[in-house]
């Protein structure tokens, strides 16, 4: 591989999730699922499923509620890739692999690498996940007269992805994306701090910051003040750090116009700006064993310090 | 004769801990220096710098060879391993390989064959933690080598091996030598390094004690007449002004040359000896000189 980014992402996906722990990953979320799909055959819950829906409430609350229910899924992969990543950096520092590998790349192709592998890891817990519950689905349906998966679920997502809505899908999931980007980016900054794992809690908090803004937002702020709602994310999504999070609300209610693609724009320096403030950390940090506050990380970012 | 890199005045201090002071060196294309010096000297900070891995305070770090790329053309083996404990030894092998920017078309005959070279090849799909240490350092050197480098640095490449895993290694690194590699490495093993260097660099406290080749710096140390003559008393001795041991009827006398035994024959009355052997100083003799405060005063 001549192209040391790809040969890099390539390195850090392969030693860290070898194929057999994958298998063994989508089985215990298939065994969960089927252990809930027991559980509902028995007990028969009133559960609303996507067809059964009432879709006649206010457009823009259920908005809210979307977000609301993504960044708590963002919450969930960050939670399990923040720790992931923190002990994968921490272990090759530790391991003295750092040194073997620095010695055939830069620390913009680790970074990278490691980036390319958060992403890879929450796709594929997501599809892991979402395969589990398909077939989970699938045999809930053979023992139940009242539920098809085909007809009260896919059907009704089908049946609105128009070229408008695939478009806007596509908008959203690129927001999310930035956002996962800045938040990995973050963890990766941080991680750098911790020199044993019992550090990893504390410091995992403060990457999750944004969202426990937004979610105590959520608590103090009901969904139905719209208005308030598009005020504080006019302002919020031009914050580094919390900018992607409020760009999805912003255009989750107020859709995708000028300002939203301004925010969108914005983020994407505020990520690369980002990416060369953890690259100049690294370049310090990843060589030493010293102990860093945050206020050391910070000016190590901006400025190189010779190691 | 072609330098491959040359280092001049290299000075490193972390905090107020100086770990390298004015060093000086150079290494030949196709040469091979063994580092010598006592654990904390300053040995694996030398080659840090030389990789890049610390920046020197002072000093510089030329590379002369055409086309020389640091991150491509170097294998390094530290001296703690820097391996991937939960994967398998193929795919370790080929993840590093990937990182010299070899493709798995180039690097798989040559996994082959160095894996067979170590007797390893049956354990292949092995994990690398279920491995004993000396075959962790087997993986460890072929993952230095597998992209065919042009600088070899070595950080105590036989810690952890049996004397028949030393003898493969030498076996490889000479091999290696021969195919033009420049190699630089350390270690305690100084019956290796007399027999396997072409220049020997010993480093102390961080500066450059000696830096020439083995017998060059054992003519810089005192030689031994090991003599056993009837004729031989302590006062001719005394007179002579050497310093001298009597130990189970042999006198042991330190010379400054080889020729200085020639002014000991003449004081005897007897020509005749039993025993009358010079000894050249051993590099494990010259080592324990020098790293002693005693050495310290009588290297000339």
């Amino acid at each position: 591989m001549h192209n040391k980014y790809t040969a890099y992402s390539y390195v850090s996906i392969k030693t860290l999730f070898p194929a057999k722990s994958l298998f063994s990953g989508f089985l215990f979320n298939l065994i969960i699922a089927l252990i809930v799909t027991t559980l509902l055959l028995i007990f028969k819950p009133d559960i609303p499923f996507i067809g059964n829906i009432d879709t006649g409430s206010d457009s823009l609350i259920s908005s809210l509620n979307v977000v609301k229910g993504v960044a708590l899924i963002i919450v969930f992969f960050l939670f399990s890739n923040v720790a992931i990543m923190m002990q994968n950096v921490f272990e090759d520092r530790d391991s003295k692999v750092s040194e073997v590998i620095s010695t055939s790349i830069t620390e913009k192709h680790y970074l990278f690498g490691k980036l390319v592998t958060s992403f890879y890891n929450m796709l594929v817990v997501f599809i892991s996940m979402a395969l589990a519950i398909f077939i989970a689905s699938m045999v809930y349906s053979l023992f139940s007269s009242t539920f098809n998966v085909f007809t009260v679920v896919l059907a009704p997502i089908f049946s609105s992805f128009t070229l408008k809505g695939s478009l806007f899908f596509a908008g959203c999931v690129l927001i999310v994306m930035i956002m996962l980007a800045t938040s990995i980016l973050f963890t990766l900054s941080l991680a750098i701090k911790i020199n044993s794992l019992v550090d990893a809690a504390p410091v995992a908090l403060i990457i999750l910051l944004p969202y426990m803004v937004l979610f105590g937002l959520f608590i103090f702020l009901p969904t139905s003040t719209v208005e308030t709602w598009i005020l504080i994310s006019t302002i919020v999504m031009f914050i580094p750090i919390f900018s992607p999070l409020f760009i999805l609300i912003y255009a989750m209610l107020n859709g995708f116009e000028l300002l939203t693609y301004l925010a969108i724009l914005i983020s994407v320096i505020y990520g690369f700006v980002l990416f060369g403030g953890v690259s100049n950390i690294y370049k310090y940090a990843f060589y030493t064993r010293e102990k860093l506050s945050l206020t050391q990380l910070l000016k190590l970012s901006v400025k190189e310090k010779a190691r | 004769m072609h330098y491959f890199f040359e280092v001049s005045n290299i000075t490193k201090t972390f905090g107020s801990k100086r770990a390298l002071k004015n060093i000086s060196m150079n290494l030949r294309k196709g040469e091979l220096i063994s580092v010598v010096g006592h654990n904390g000297s300053g040995k694996t900070t030398l080659f840090k710098v030389l990789l890049d891995i610390y920046h020197a305070n002072n000093g510089t770090v030329k590379f002369y060879e055409n086309n020389f790329d640091l991150k491509n053309d170097v294998g390094y083996l530290p001296e703690q391993r820097g391996l991937y404990n939960k994967t398998t030894i193929i795919t370790q092998l080929l993840a590093f390989g990937y990182l010299k920017g070899k493709s798995k078309k180039e690097l798989l005959p040559k996994i082959d064959v160095w894996l067979s070279y170590f007797g390893l090849n049956e354990h292949k799909n092995d994990i690398l933690g279920s491995l004993s240490k000396g075959n962790q350092q087997k993986i460890q050197f072929i993952t230095s080598i597998l992209h065919e480098p042009k600088l070899l640095i070595l950080d105590e490449p036989f810690s952890g091996l049996d004397p028949i895993n030393v003898d493969l290694f030498i076996n490889a690194i000479k091999d290696l030598k021969d195919k033009g590699v420049s190699i630089l490495y350390s270690s305690h093993q100084l019956n290796t390094v007399e027999n396997l260097s072409d220049r020997l660099l010993m480093i102390n406290k961080g500066e450059v004690v000696h830096f020439d080749t083995v017998d060059r710096i054992k003519d810089k140390y005192t030689y031994k007449l090991k003599i056993i003559n009837d004729s031989l008393t302590e006062e001719i001795l005394q007179s002579a002004g050497v310093i001298y041991e009597l130990k189970d009827n042999v006198y042991e006398i330190a010379l400054k040359d080889k020729q200085d035994s020639q002014q000991i024959v003449d004081l005897l009355p007897n020509k005749f000896s039993e025993m009358f052997i010079i000894e050249k100083p051993n590099l494990e003799n010259i080592f324990k000189n020098v790293f002693s405060e005693k050495g310290e005063r009588n290297a000339q």
